[in-house]
């Protein structure tokens, strides 16, 4: 690109009003600066070694005006709150932001609401913490979304507030681009959990999905985070997930991956305080012609922390998946665990399953271990279920829902059905 | 009723990885009889027990095989199953993440094809048998076969054969590995089972179990062929005797 259309869109961004806080302006534009002086990812840079930059790059210009946030007013359309849930945050598609949140949650102080209002309503707060495991400088594309997301959300979950319901995020699509970006903010001694969820049952051929969501922890709180990405095949997903969790906080993480034609993520908990715990569990089914790439980090910055780590993949007919997954242990964290699992099942021959441990080890006092398996299903426990009766396609069936049951059994009990319904239906055709 | 024998196998011979392990079996399993096969390790008796029950791996080469007068080698082993096959495994398979309750209604709504009275009493039928072999009602939930111990897994086989009721079960070894109450409760089981309607051909070592489930005829397999058979006294004879005297039996015949 010439500097002189760079000089032109670095302007043509300042042209914009989005009506939100001159901050969050600014902090837009240096971060639109960014991305226009940032060169696509190298493809020797190890995490790109998977998928193509290219894919995520938007293929027209952004077209900034129509992708900026449109600010919700009153009287907007407002949905019941499901009664499973404590909060509902939602758009519809387009670029407004709403929420529901029960007596309960709102008695309590519980903050879920457009980030750009929140900007505002909660201008501390959101200033303190935007952009802070996110930033303009993590890569191109954060880049990008830092500069353009609409349909922000924001959760807060004071000081010693116990959420028994989840808050459940609707993560609508915003047609051909979406740059949306979640911030979730919670004390100390608090329990919650939020349900995040990237769907619709739109079409766009070629539409881009960049997500980023960042979620910050104070001490000794019990947090329970659910993602969910299931857009449609038309969609090729982007996501950056960062976790920072503080001093005997517990964080139990659950990850759904199944739509998508292409899908990169990238998930990161940082242990930051004494006795902090990070768990996370991740199920992936692909099929067709779908290509995941994650990459999951567990960063150990403080001592006597401890991590583990589950990531189920099974693949069908042409369906690829790499996956890498660092531990990292700074030098002043002793005694720190860090475990780290990777299985995989590969369903017929022209799947493909790659896994790379990374680990950065830089304390000695450390117990940690991880493992990986390729393999297919023991043709042994089809016989044995075929010896009752049951015949192989059903078998087959009941083995690779059997693969994941154990993690899908961990989690909480009222967004159990919600996985197991969608894992089941993108499984219907083994 | 049919007065032909539940399970007739004829001149039976399976191969495993290119090498024949059954060598020319005919047995013949009326209504009602109780069969034990005993014999040395290595023998042949779990291939003919897989050959039966179709057994991917387990080839034969030549012979047949009916139950109820059906030829059933052309059957796969799924429709073996619902033809009245039953397999007890020697060494049955965890299947991790399906639980046992979900696997036995998988099974029965196999076996049962629709018969909505018997589906509708499945809980109640599994409750019964969860009794009937002593098992905790907490195995319910757990994944078939994994974490369960030896004999967990050989009361668990018996179970699952008190659901699905077969025409022919083929118990291999069953008692291998049980305790000595274990034993009674998993006989228990077996005589529950037992009726004028079925045929069971029991493979153990040990003579003690029919002590419990008392045989009608006991045959001796060696070498992939059966090589004596007789009634209940012929077990007394081989734990007494061992299968030495068998073998210079053979040669002498030879
Ligand atoms: N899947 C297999 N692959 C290779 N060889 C096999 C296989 N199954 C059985 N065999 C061989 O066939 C022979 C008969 O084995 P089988 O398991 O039928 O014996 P068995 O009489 O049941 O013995 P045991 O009393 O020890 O259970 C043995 O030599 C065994 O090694
Ligand atoms: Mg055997």
């Amino acid at each position: 690109m010439t500097s002189d259309i760079l000089e032109k869109s670095k302007t043509e961004f300042r042209s914009i009003q989005t009506g939100e806080p001159g901050w969050l302006y600014d902090l837009r534009q240096a971060a639109w600066n960014t991305y226009m002086d940032t060169p696509l990812p190298d493809r020797v840079h190890h995490l790109w070694k998977y998928t193509d930059p290219k894919v995520f790059q938007p293929a027209s210009p952004v077209e900034l005006s129509n992708i900026l946030p449109v600010i919700s007013e009153e009287g907007d359309e407002v949905r019941e709150l499901p009664a499973q849930f404590s909060a509902f945050g939602y758009n519809r598609g387009d670029r407004k932001v709403f929420s529901v949140l029960s007596d309960d949650a709102r008695d309590k102080g519980i903050v879920v609401m457009d980030l750009s209002v929140a900007a505002v309503e909660h201008k501390k707060l959101v200033q303190k913490h935007l952009a802070s495991l996110v930033n303009a400088d993590f890569g191109k594309f954060e880049s990008l979304n830092l500069a353009v997301w609409n349909t922000g959300i924001f959760i807060y979950v004071p000081d010693n507030t116990i959420l028994e319901k989840p808050i459940y995020l609707h993560r609508h699509p915003t047609g051909l681009h979406t740059y949306t970006r979640l911030l979730v903010v919670g004390g100390d001694n608090s329990q919650f959990s939020v349900v995040n969820d990237y769907s619709c049952h739109c079409e766009n051929e070629g539409a881009i999905v960049n997500g980023v969501n960042e979620v910050v922890v104070g001490k000794s709180s019990n947090v329970e985070l659910m993602n969910l990405q299931r857009v449609p095949r038309t969609h090729k997903t982007f996501i950056t997930n960062r976790n920072k969790i503080d001093a005997d906080t517990k964080l139990n993480a659950y990850a759904l991956s199944i739509g998508s034609e292409t899908s990169k993520v990238d998930i990161g908990t940082q242990l930051a305080g004494r006795g902090a715990e990070s768990r996370w569990h991740g199920i992936l089914y692909g099929k067709d012609n779908q290509h995941f790439d994650h990459h999951t980090r567990h960063e150990h910055t403080a001592g006597n922390t401890w991590s583990n780590l589950e990531f189920k993949v099974a693949l069908k007919d042409k369906s690829v998946s790499s996956y890498t997954g660092l531990i990292r242990i700074e030098e002043n964290a002793s005694n720190c665990e860090a475990y780290q699992e990777n299985r995989n099942l590969l369903l017929n021959d022209g799947t493909k399953a790659e896994s790379i441990p990374e680990l950065e080890i830089i304390n000695d006092e450390v117990s940690c271990s991880h493992g990986v398996t390729v393999g297919k299903v023991d043709p042994e426990m089809i016989y044995y279920l075929n010896s009752r009766g049951i015949d192989s396609a059903q078998a087959l069936r009941m083995v690779v829902a059997g693969f994941y049951q154990p993690v899908l059994d961990k989690l909480p009990e009222n967004v159990r059905d919600l996985y197991t319904v969608q894992l089941h239906k993108q499984m219907e055709q083994l | 009723m049919s007065t032909q024998p539940l399970l007739k196998i004829n001149d039976l011979h399976v191969e495993v990885a290119g090498i024949e392990v059954v060598k020319g079996v005919s047995l013949e399993l009326n209504r009602g009889e109780v069969h034990a096969i005993m014999g040395p390790n290595g023998s042949g008796k779990s291939s003919l027990a897989n050959a039966i029950a179709g057994h991917p791996s387990y080839t034969i080469t030549s012979g047949e095989v009916f139950v109820d007068g059906e030829d059933i080698l052309e059957m796969d082993p799924t429709e073996r199953s619902l033809a009245g096959i039953f397999l007890a495994f020697q060494y049955p398979m965890a299947v991790p993440g399906v639980t046992v309750t979900g696997f036995m209604r998988s099974a029965v709504k196999a076996h049962v094809k629709g018969d909505e009275q018997i589906l509708r009493r499945f809980r109640k039928d599994l409750k019964a048998k969860f009794e009937l072999l002593e098992m905790d009602p907490s195995f319910s939930t757990r994944y078939v076969n994994d974490g369960f111990s030896g004999g967990e897994k050989k009361r668990f086989e018996i179970l699952q054969m008190a659901m699905l009721n077969p025409k022919v079960a083929i118990l291999d070894e069953t008692d291998s590995g049980l305790d000595i109450d274990a034993l009674k409760v998993v006989s228990k089981g077996i005589n529950k089972v037992q009726s004028e309607e079925n045929t069971f051909l029991l493979v153990t070592h040990y003579q003690r179990i029919l002590n419990y489930v008392k045989p009608d005829f006991v045959h001796v397999m060696m070498d992939g062929r059966i090589k004596q058979s007789g009634g209940p006294e012929l077990a007394h004879k081989l734990e007494e005797l061992g299968y030495d005297w068998l073998k210079s039996e053979v040669q002498a015949e030879a």
